[in-house]
């Protein structure tokens, strides 16, 4: 009874995974990971990344116990019609949220670097209609337009981090270890809750070609993640330093601004933002989708499109009046947000484990008999 | 979904087959009479040249001739044809040459008024391609292609003498494709011809053109061309189901067809390639595609097409593997975006653009009164009324066209102080860069999507740029042409595929197929042609087995010779 929906290869599910949770990480988390570890912040990232890993494991194994159903179906068979529904109404809301400080976040970015004289709501309606646009047009196209985007987007960043990697002292890397352990965690606690994001792939997993094979995309896309994240914080730390790093908006973009290619190539973050907008806005979509087609689901509809401009709206009001400024948003992220996230996507799969678990075990316990 | 309160959506069905019955009535007002088309023509020779006067009604060109003959002149014949559909001399010499002379001459030849029928056929009609009919609507309908209707009093069948001629265009080069290396050969406007051309280029016998007629007035012969085990069959399937459906008064050329076929109307882009060479067809058939021909027209369409097809030229092919196609993506890239760069660079972004530039671009734009955007939409339109012009009108005007614009527009704007310099530059870079994609049809979707992505560059910027760049990625992305994914091979990506989309990879190379039109034969060669330099003294050595034997038949030839 699932809603007619397009199929993608693994190879597009990795890049989408990897988008996903890429494209707002890299941006937003080296200036909190600062501020939390200071210069270990390395120590983080690798402990975030076996985190990573393990969550991603955790969230594919519970998608391989029901490879032909999606969230919303095996909740209601594991938890019953209500309760069911309501977990997955969570997730659906979840995203929703996250969506919204996205959208929010690209404002933010814009006008601070940019475009300083639009008002942000304008650029907020300005992204969710091109997210809303692809978010109807499925899963498939904007699956495939990530193909392209997500190699491109990749290429661009080695490239202006090589082109930035003169100016760089590895030295302010120095001295290791210094910060508190605690700090260290919390740093990692938040670059957890970026890669639970991940936990989208839940809802995807029965549009997977071979579903059998999704434990496959888990260590590339860790390994993508924890290779890319690695680079933009020692990269930064070294650029600018813990210090600086740390009282920084969005450090990454910033890098961009200290390129300079032969006294011709300068000032390019204007074309860093342009290629972060196609980026982001394949992460919105995604979420986006996977939240429409929840509560599709969840309310029987035989197509997710009537809910997509609905759900554009609230998303926008949302984006709008859930900040009051910038320094909320990003107070809101360093704080709230990774227990928010690690709360609500990692414990939501774990509860749906343990109940698999047991019905399981009253299955076989029921066939033994 | 209609609840009890909620208006049906839908109109009831019953008023809906009403209305299609009005429709069909109305239709049938321009058919001739279905039922009478259906009957067998009648033995009496009077009935049927009524019949078919009274149909044509006093029309100038439907001719008939009455005559008798037989050595008592008691065997009575009609001839009906179309005049300027038939060739004057076959008829002349084929048919009223035996009949009158022939039946007065051959005294001692029997002409037996029992059964004149055989006679005629066996004979009489000196032609080499003779049909015999029965029914009324078939006559009709070869009458009108070009064939002459012999009615014989006293037989129930009538001859249909295949005369056709009628005055058409030679093979020429073709005009919207020119070459440097390549056939010179263009379709014409005869659909046989046209066959023609492309049979001589494959000559298989797996090569198959499946008829079709279309349109109610104009019976329109559209040929669905391709090559029996190496296309898809579900392909060729679809296609034909596309074609049958299409229930229409005229189709005056294959642009018709595509409006009815193609998967998806919003869209600037085309879905379906056309063209009008035969060595392009020809390649595309090889590769297990298929071609619509049409009647009338030179232009053959193609499916299923894809994006990246319409940045290749038959030429790349003849040419060695060249850096064109690179050249052709940038300039793909630079007609949709450049002036919007410039727009975007010069009205948000300034210290993008280096210092000394910027310095000279400022002096450039000081008297230009209007901002970037203004003056980027004035000259693109600008541009694209000359260029439309100078299409469309006769070759001379056209050249004072491109001279008026060339120095009234372009050289007075600057000093009037209207248009910057640079913004001359920009425009006349897109122009030229437009001229690089072969393909016309594709090259019209991107000069007009340029508009949008200006306005949004003159609005937001390079995020301006960006998102409407997106934006158009997503929606190419979500064509299809007849089920192949338009942005095949870049994606879903198949790298394998690229050395003939991003260049062009020698032939050599290329020993598969194109995977995307789902060919059932998908090896196209052996593998492993690559052309080696000779071999030298060590490998030589190795080979030299080979070599010993190579000798011996020489020396075997040598002594024969001897």
């Amino acid at each position: 009874m699932a809603i007619e929906q397009g199929k993608i290869s693994n190879w597009q599910a990795l890049l989408l995974v990897s988008n996903s949770i890429l494209a707002s990480m890299v941006l937003i988390t080296p200036a909190l990971l600062t501020k939390e570890a200071g210069q270990d912040a390395w120590l983080s990232v690798l402990i975030a990344g076996l985190l990573g890993y393990l969550i991603g494991l955790f969230v594919v194994s519970l998608g391989l116990r029901f490879p032909e159903k999606n969230l919303v179906e095996y909740s209601i068979d594991l938890l019953g019609p209500w309760f069911g529904r309501a977990v997955c109404i969570i997730f659906a809301l979840f995203f929703l949220h996250v969506n919204a400080y996205l959208v929010r976040a690209f404002s933010v970015l814009l006008i601070t670097e940019t475009i300083p004289d639009t008002p942000f709501s304008v650029l907020n309606i300005l992204l969710v209609i091109l997210v809303a646009y692809g978010v109807y047009l499925g899963l498939e196209v904007f699956s495939r337009v990530n193909e392209i985007i997500f190699p491109l987007f990749m290429l661009a960043g080695l490239i202006i981090f090589a082109l930035a990697a003169p100016e760089m002292d590895f030295e302010q890397l120095k001295p290791y270890l210094t910060h508190s352990f605690s700090g260290i965690l919390w740093g990692s606690l938040i670059l957890a809750s970026f890669y639970a994001e991940g936990s989208f792939l839940l809802m995807l997993i029965p549009s997977l070609r071979n579903p059998k094979d999704a434990r496959r995309i888990v260590l590339p896309v860790s390994l993508i993640l924890l290779a890319v994240i690695s680079i933009d914080v020692v990269g930064l730390i070294s650029l600018f330093g813990a210090q600086e790093t740390s009282r920084m908006l969005f450090p990454t973009f910033e890098l961009a601004k200290t390129v300079s290619l032969g006294a011709f190539v300068e000032r390019i973050e204007s074309l860093v933002v342009g290629l972060w907008v196609s980026s982001v806005s394949l992460k919105i979509m995604a979420f986006y989708y996977v939240s429409v087609l929840i509560l599709a689901e969840v309310f029987k509809l035989k197509d997710y499109r009537p809910l997509v401009l609905p759900y554009a709206f609230i998303l926008v009001v949302l984006s709008v009046i859930g900040w009051e400024d910038t320094n909320h948003v990003r107070f809101y992220l360093s704080r709230y947000y990774p227990l928010v996230a690690v709360t609500v996507m990692t414990g939501t799969t774990l509860f749906l484990y343990i109940a698999s678990s047991f019905r399981r075990n009253d299955k076989k316990g029921g066939e033994t008999q | 979904m209609s609840g009890q309160f909620m208006r049906p959506l839908k109109k009831p069905k019953k008023s809906a087959e009403i209305r299609k019955q009005r429709i069909n009535a109305r239709l049938e007002q321009i058919q001739p009479d279905t039922e009478l088309l259906k009957q067998p023509i009648s033995p009496v020779l009077d009935h049927n040249v009524e019949l078919f006067k009274k149909m044509f009604a006093e029309t100038s060109d439907f001719v008939v001739r009455q005559f008798h003959f037989g050595s008592n002149r008691e065997i009575r014949v009609a001839l009906i044809f179309i005049d300027g559909l038939v060739d004057r001399t076959s008829i002349s010499e084929s048919i009223f040459t035996p009949f009158m002379m022939k039946t007065l001459e051959n005294g001692e030849q029997e002409i037996v008024p029992q059964n004149p029928y055989d006679l005629i056929l066996n004979w009489l009609v000196t032609f080499y391609s003779v049909k015999e009919e029965v029914e009324i609507g078939k006559l009709l309908d070869l009458l009108l292609a070009g064939f002459a209707i012999l009615f014989i009093d006293g037989a129930a069948k009538a001859l249909a003498i295949e005369v056709k001629g009628w005055a058409m265009r030679s093979v020429e080069e073709p005009k919207a494709e020119s070459f440097v290396r390549g056939p010179r050969e263009g379709f014409t406007e005869t659909l046989r011809v046209n066959t023609a051309l492309i049979r001589r280029r494959i000559r298989t016998p797996k090569l198959r053109f499946d008829m079709l007629q279309i349109g109610s007035v104009t019976k329109t012969d559209v040929c669905v061309a391709y090559i029996d085990g190496l296309v898809n069959p579900a392909t060729v399937k679809e296609v034909k189901q596309r074609l049958e459906r299409i229930d229409t008064d005229s189709i005056l050329e294959s642009g018709y067809l595509e409006d009815f076929i193609r998967d998806n109307y919003r869209t600037p882009f085309a879905l379906l390639d056309r063209t009008e060479r035969p060595d392009k067809v020809a390649g595309c058939l090889v590769e297990g595609r298929v071609a619509i021909m049409v009647d009338n027209t030179p232009f053959v369409l193609i499916v299923p097409a894809v994006f990246s097809g319409f940045l290749q030229s038959p030429e790349d092919y003849y040419e060695a593997h060249d850096y064109i196609r690179p050249l052709r993506w940038v300039a793909l890239f630079l007609t949709l975006t450049l002036p919007s760069f410039y727009v975007a660079l010069t009205t948000f972004h300034q210290e993008m653009i280096p210092g000394s530039l910027a310095l000279s671009m400022a002096v450039g734009r000081a008297g230009v009164p209007f901002p970037a955007v203004v003056e980027a939409l004035l000259m693109e339109i600008t541009f694209d009324l000359l260029r439309e012009a100078g299409t469309r009108m006769p070759r001379s005007v056209g050249q004072a066209v491109g001279v008026v614009g060339a120095l009234v527009l372009g050289q007075a704007a600057v000093a009037a102080g209207i248009v910057s310099p640079f913004m001359v530059i920009i425009v006349a870079l897109t122009a030229i860069a437009s001229f690089l994609i072969p393909n016309y049809s594709a090259s019209i979707a991107i000069r007009y999507l340029r508009y949008p992505i200006l306005l949004l560059a003159g609005s937001f910027g390079l995020l301006g740029v960006f998102w409407g760049l997106m934006l158009l990625l997503l929606h190419l992305a979500s064509l299809r042409s007849f089920g192949v994914p338009y942005l095949y091979p870049i994606s879903p990506a198949v790298p394998g595929e690229w050395q003939d989309v991003f260049y062009r990879a020698p032939w050599w190379a290329m020993d598969r197929r194109p995977r995307l039109f789902r060919s059932p034969n998908i090896i196209r060669q052996a593998p492993g042609q690559r052309p080696e330099p000779p071999e030298n003294q060590s490998q030589a050595q190795r080979n030299s087995g080979a070599q010993e034997q190579d000798k011996q038949q020489h020396d075997q030839t040598g002594k024969g010779q001897g």
